[in-house]
């Protein structure tokens, strides 16, 4: 029994044994080719830059490389990115770009079921399995998409933990200033621009370097932080020379926070160095008022010079900055001249200044339109005249302002200056308004009819029918 | 008024006459339901407001929570059987296995009702979105379509579902007759929908149907076809409906929400047939402003363009026409405007002619024939000797003498005895009659008043030319709480301009120190964009860190409105692209297109000026130049008012027509102030004060309208009359507002609608906004006790200004003495918010930069009340008159009331 037991068991062996041998064939399947092209479709979608040689890096993985990467196809983005940043994944020893290539795929993914705060923490813990370059393109992408996103609270602590990446560019701080910005938070944007200009302003452009700090200026006004900007930006001038590149930007800066914090005086002897740079500040007023040529930004700092010496200095100086700053065409601060010269009894020699600044084309109207509020601007009309009885021009600026003295009597003054000069069109409509505005069109027509016809303008015309049927 | 119907000439004309209007019978004082059908897509808000029962489509984009507020009920319309293809109840319907038929409509199917789950359908899907949407009910539609005893039972079945589900909720079915017997334990009413040409068996049949609904216990409900034009047997249907018990309501077939009655809407307006740019026309710059005061809406018709074979735009009803001076026609025009005459004649609608279309002496002939005139309508040539012939007096609109005026006049006279010759002249012997009214309407010709100011008042004669309109409130916008209205504007130009003042600070800087921080008045700067960032030309980049700061520091104070002066200053538009706006280098290659100017600069102000809580007001647009529909329409998309400025032009001396204060309809809509320079010296500080004094000396005619500019600040001489003209303002008793406020106000008033619930008795809806009423006050006085949102009036000259909540809809109801001791406003010198308001009591609040004068009447002579303003008592005694005057601060809660009177001791 035994041995017929033994004799089936060894029958059954043999049977098994042959027909493991005769089984046929494993069918050995191709799945080489479906997980490169799900790879493929995935990597697709790195930046266009990087695509071709990480497309062309797959084709020569190995297989079981190959399938671990298809198996991390198929986790949930945020385990993929687990994988990729905080795990020892044997897929990726050893692995050479491939790290990178699948975090460049991953960023370029749809963000659905991704927490991009929980994302930059993970590349942040990534410790050395990415370079910074990696990690700032991450940051930046993260950052980016919460915005679109409208989480700005989420991209200002990625783009924050970005800024602080060595290798940080100047547009991801300008970016978080923006950010902060929309948010309100301009305490958040000060800090970073200034931490910005103080560990890497040295090696920045002057682009960046002027962008960064009229930020920062901003930022400093804006927190009613005047003075402490005043004091940066005293510093820094004392560091460059009026020729230097950056000096007139960082004057304009310190001109700006001294004139909010009501400190005018300290940037005016910077003022006065710049100004001295040009060659028109050595002319006197009386010649800088012939000089045709005169230096726009000497015009423009000049303009600025005056408006700080005009209240910060005594009066003599003021007047002194006034008279120069007409003297270069500014028409503006004839006004002061006038009253600063009455005040610091300094009038004879404004008026000098002013009899000739009446003969310059760019003050004379202004000038003419003082005399009718300015006893000054008057006298000095009215002198010139003296000296040249004939003059029409001065006539008019004198009725001009007799007339707006004494509104009653504006026709009749009118009248006057109209048998002396009988041709002067402007006098007869300055006559016609007034007697318009007496509600006497009669006698506004009269004028009309005696100007000689060749002289009328069309609006001339149009007025005298009209008034002809009123 | 005037809609489209058929005219002779193949002109369509629909007639609605307001004395017709105005002679309907107000049945029954007892209050009615007012039911409104409006199955448009988008029904309009506030038309809903006036009604208390409101039938929409159950997918209608309408904020029902406005109505619900009012107290209204809406009532979704429900089709029970046909549902859209994609909706959420044909995709349950095909997951509870509901055969879905085809339906009568593409892209619709019919659910079979006879499959037990449809029940389900409707219960769960149809009726419970139209509830979770807010709705009080549903009308269960398509009744009409049963053809089967086996779908009669399911809707017999449903309704106590229905009713078992949503038992808060009202069902009412639209048709469903033969159903009315057996469901009418759970209905709320029937809606009887007439038919479209209906004849008059017809309507018999609705009549008895109503009448059943009656004696079965529901409310029936029915909505009659009427036609604009055709509304003269209205009054007498609806009265005939209510007799039987049912709620009438009429409109045009469409079921568009046309309200054709019983409740009856005012409705002013005036067509203007031009040539050219409406704002260009005679009509836009003469009597625009007069015909506005008095509650009008103008509308502009350029008759000449090929595309405009109508005389008027359809479904617009209209109660008189003006000939525009600027119109010119061809000669197919001109005889068809000649026919056009006779059917307004024979309509009643008044026609105003201010210039004379006929070239041809038939066409003339025929118009002289219908209009009664003589004379042959041509240009007297070479006017001789001429005299004035007559003039009414009381009309003129300056004083001192008038001259008679020769261009334009025309050989034309009135023939009718009861013409009313306002203004004739005598000319080498022939008579010409320049303004004057007959039965027809009127004539207007005095082409130099653009220029030279008008000879006679256009107001009073306007008021003359459209006596025989019904009275009815108009919104008034010239006053608000019982004051004259004080808009101040700054206009962004000269924004960085150096001034003259110690220091030499920009012009910003100065207006900011000695005129908006220092007068503390609600008003309105505007900014450019481009000033601020130095790339306006002739302007510095490196300026812009300053200027911004001052842009800042303005926007800053609480009583300032942020607007847009826009980026580059364009000075026209063509469609949506700025024409002549430019930059300088700086700006690099920012695009001048409408965005950049309108959206761009309002986000960059918004953005970099403002602070976190505030936002732009206003785009005000650059000083004479005009912005296209496109453009306007585009800021008002971006959620904020426009304002245009313009230029006085009239001569000086001559007192102006009214100036226009608006502009466009509907997304067009735009607020104008009218600016008059500064610069030119003292006279102009007094003519602004003297034509300030003149339009609000009897009547309010407009508001104090303070437009000014940095320029402005940049001269001490015209900084002094600013100073000067602030003061003036400051001494007068006005309410301050800024400019966006006053715009809203504006836009609130030309939305504003009103029905006429009985003689003496209106309701009218808006937003809000506008909050006065005016009427003549011959009209009486607001009967307090049965109004509704009402809180006082003052009156004024001839008129009565009435001061209301500000609620989506007010009732007012006029008496002819003032109730004797209830507690109303008279006037307060800032808006008030009312949060209680009774007889003896009033609670409000103000907020405002400046102590704000309160006045209130109303209680018997000697009353003592008590004042409570943040806490703080304070006891006044009423005066001779029951009125007593107090002064709280800027920012206060007011607590008022009416103490007891002291019992007094019995004699013995």
């Amino acid at each position: 029994m035994f041995k017929f037991l033994l004799l089936s068991l060894l029958y059954i062996a043999l049977a098994a044994a042959w027909a493991w041998r005769l089984r046929p064939a494993p069918v050995v399947e191709d799945l080489r080719t479906p997980r490169i092209e799900r790879l493929t479709t995935y990597l697709i979608k790195v930046p266009r830059e990087t695509a071709q040689p990480i497309l062309m890096s797959i084709a020569f993985l190995a297989d079981d490389r190959l399938a671990q990467a298809d198996h991390w196809l198929g986790l949930s983005p945020m385990q993929q990115l687990r994988e990729l940043t905080v795990r020892d994944s044997p897929m990726l020893h050893n692995s050479g770009s491939l790290r990178d290539a699948l975090l460049l795929g991953w960023l370029g993914q749809d963000d659905k079921g991704i927490s991009h705060a929980e994302a930059h923490l993970m590349i942040a813990a990534s410790g050395d399995r990415f370079d910074d370059i990696m990690r700032l393109y991450a940051y930046e992408t993260l950052a980016t998409r919460a915005r679109s996103q409208n989480d700005l609270e989420t991209a200002m602590d990625i783009l924050e933990r970005a800024i602080d990446t060595p290798g940080a560019k100047w547009h991801l701080t300008r970016t978080y200033i923006q950010i902060a910005r929309e948010r309100n938070q301009p305490s958040a944007a000060l800090t970073s621009v200034s931490e910005w200009l103080k560990t890497k302003g040295k090696n920045a452009t002057a682009d960046e370097l002027e962008e960064a700090r009229e930020l920062q200026t901003h930022y400093l006004l804006r927190l009613h932080r005047s003075e402490e900007a005043l004091s940066i930006h005293l510093d820094h001038l004392s560091h460059t020379q009026p020729q230097d590149p950056g000096f007139q930007t960082t004057l304009n800066h310190a001109l700006m926070s001294a004139r909010t914090c009501g400190q005018p005086t300290q940037v005016l002897p910077w003022i006065e160095k710049l100004l001295s740079t040009y060659p028109e500040h050595k002319l006197p007023p009386d010649k800088l008022l012939t000089h045709t040529e005169t230096n726009p930004e000497y015009s423009h700092w000049l303009r600025e010079y005056a408006a700080l010496a005009d209240g910060a200095l005594p009066q003599h100086s003021a007047l002194d900055a006034c008279l120069r700053l007409v003297a270069s065409g500014e028409p503006s601060a004839l006004a002061r001249i006038c009253t600063l010269a009455e005040e610091s009894k300094r009038s004879t020699q404004a008026i000098e200044f002013l009899s000739k600044a009446l003969a310059h084309p760019a003050l004379s109207p202004t000038l003419h339109t003082l005399a009718q509020s300015t006893p000054l601007a008057r006298r000095v009309v009215t002198e010139a005249l003296h000296q040249e009885p004939k003059k029409r021009d001065l006539h008019f600026s004198a009725t001009l302002a007799e007339a707006a003295a004494k509104p009653g009597s504006a026709s009749s003054l009118w009248q006057a200056y109209l048998k002396r000069f009988p041709s002067d069109t402007a006098a007869a409509r300055r006559l016609i308004l007034s007697h318009l505005a007496a509600r006497q069109p009669d006698r506004a027509l009269r004028v009309f009819e005696d100007l000689d016809p060749k002289l009328l303008t069309e609006a001339d015309r149009r007025q005298r029918d009209l008034l002809n049927q009123l | 008024m005037i809609p489209h119907r058929t005219a002779p000439l193949g002109l369509w004309f629909r007639i609605l006459s307001v004395t017709s209007a105005m002679a309907l019978s107000f049945a029954t004082a007892a209050p009615q339901i007012r039911l409104l059908v409006d199955l448009s897509e988008r029904p309009e808000s506030l038309g809903l407001s006036a009604f208390d029962l409101c039938i929409l489509r159950v997918d209608a984009k309408v904020d029902l929570e406005a109505a619900h507020a009012l107290g209204n009920k809406c009532l979704a319309r429900v089709p029970l059987f046909e549902v859209a293809a994609d909706s959420p109840a044909a995709v349950l319907a095909q997951k509870l296995g509901v055969p879905l038929l085809e339906g009568s409509t593409r892209g619709y199917f019919r659910l079979d009702a006879t499959h037990p789950r449809w029940a389900h359908v409707v219960v769960h899907e149809l009726v419970e979105s139209a509830a979770e949407r807010g709705f009080n009910g549903v009308v269960l539609a398509g009744l009409e379509t049963i053809s089967q005893d086996a779908e009669r039972a399911a809707v017999l079945a449903v309704l106590p579902l229905l009713k078992a589900a949503y038992p808060d909720k009202q069902v009412l079915l639209e048709g469903g007759y033969s159903l009315l017997h057996e469901a009418r334990r759970y209905l709320d009413g029937i809606l009887f929908i007439e038919e479209k040409d209906a004849e008059k068996d017809d309507l018999a049949r609705e009549e008895r149907k109503v009448r059943e609904a009656t004696r079965q216990g529901v409310q029936p409900y029915f909505v009659g076809f009427s036609q604009p034009g055709h509304t003269d047997d209205v009054t007498a249907r609806a009265t005939r409906i209510r007799e039987l018990g049912g709620v009438p309501f009429f409109t045009t077939p469409e079921l568009g929400g046309v309200n054709l009655g019983p409740l009856q809407e005012t409705v002013r307006r005036v067509l203007v047939l031009h040539s050219g740019a409406a704002q260009e026309s005679y009509t836009a710059r003469v009597l625009h402003g007069s015909l506005e005061w008095l509650g009008y809406q103008i509308v502009y018709h350029d008759a000449s363009l090929e595309t405009s074979a109508a005389w008027l735009p359809e479904h617009v009803s209209i109660n008189a026409v003006i000939l525009d001076e600027s119109l010119c026609l061809n000669a197919e025009r001109q005889s068809s405007l000649a026919s056009l005459m006779n059917g307004l004649k024979h309509e009643n609608v008044p026609v105003l002619i201010t210039g004379q279309p006929w070239e041809s002496a038939a066409d003339w002939t025929q118009v002289s024939k219908i209009l009664d005139l003589k004379g042959s309508g041509k240009s007297v040539a070479k006017a001789g000797e001429t005299v004035l012939h007559q003039v009414e007096s009381a009309l003129l609109m300056n004083r001192g003498g008038i001259s008679p005026r020769t261009k334009g006049l025309r050989d034309v006279r009135a023939a009718s005895d009861s013409s009313q010759i306002l203004l004739a002249a005598r000319t080498a012997g022939t008579v010409c009659h320049q303004i004057f009214l007959s039965s027809w309407g009127g004539f207007w010709l005095d082409p130099l008043a653009v220029e030279a100011g008008p000879q006679l008042d256009p107001l009073p004669f306007l008021e003359r030319f459209l006596a025989t309109q019904s009275v009815a409130p108009i919104v008034d916008t010239t006053s608000l709480d019982g004051q004259r209205l004080l808009i101040t504007h700054i206009a962004a130009d000269g924004f960085a301009e150096t001034s003259d003042q110690p220091g030499l600070p920009v012009a910003a800087e100065v207006m900011l120190e000695k005129v908006i921080d220092r007068y503390s008045l609600p008003m309105t700067v505007a900014v450019c964009e481009g000033d601020v960032r130095g790339w306006t030309p002739g302007l510095d980049a490196r300026q812009a860190m300053r200027l911004q700061q001052v842009a800042r520091s303005i926007f800053a104070l609480p009583s300032v409105e942020a607007a847009s002066g826009g980026l580059s200053r364009p000075t026209s538009w063509q469609g949506d692209k700025p024409v002549g706006g430019t930059l300088n280098p700086s700006a690099g290659k920012t695009p001048l297109i409408l965005e950049r100017e309108v959206a761009g600069s309002l986000a960059f102000l918004h953005h970099q000026m403002l602070n976190p809580e505030r936002a732009m007001g206003l785009m005000s647009w650059p000083q004479d130049s005009f912005p296209s529909k496109e453009a306007v329409t585009f800021s008002r998309d971006m959620g904020v008012e426009n304002l245009i400025l313009q230029t006085q032009t009239t001569l000086a001396g001559r007192s102006p027509a009214l100036f226009p204060r608006s502009w466009g309809i509907g997304a067009q809509f735009s607020t104008l102030m009218t600016r008059s320079p500064l610069t030119q010296g003292t006279p102009e500080v007094e003519a602004f004060i003297s034509e300030a004094q003149r339009t609000g000396q009897n009547r309010w005619l407009s508001p104090v309208q303070l437009s000014l500019s940095f320029q402005d600040a940049a001269r001490s001489s015209s900084l002094r009359q600013i100073e000067r003209l602030l003061d003036w303002c400051a001494s007068q008793p006005l309410q301050a507002v800024t400019a966006g406020h006053y715009a809203r106000i504006m836009r609130d008033a030309a939305r504003s609608r009103i029905f006429q619930t009985g003689p003496g008795r209106w309701i009218i809806v808006n937003e809000g906004f506008a909050r006065t009423l005016r009427l003549p006050a011959a009209s009486g006085v607001p009967d307090l006790t049965r109004c509704t949102g009402v809180v006082g009036f003052v009156r004024q000259g001839d008129q009565i200004y009435i001061h209301t909540l500000g609620l989506r809809r007010t009732e007012l109801v006029m008496r002819t003495e003032p109730e004797p001791d209830y507690l109303r406003l008279a006037s307060s010198s800032a808006s008030v918010r009312y949060l209680e308001a009774g007889s003896r009591r009033a609670l409000l609040q103000v907020a405002h930069t400046r102590p704000v004068e309160f006045a209130f009447e109303g209680m018997k002579p000697g009353t003592m009340c008590q004042m409570l303003a943040n806490g703080l008592p304070e006891y006044h005694m009423a005066d001779t008159r029951g009125r007593i005057e107090f002064i709280v601060p800027g920012q206060s809660t007011v607590q008022l009331r009416i103490l007891p009177e002291t019992p007094k001791a019995a004699m013995r």
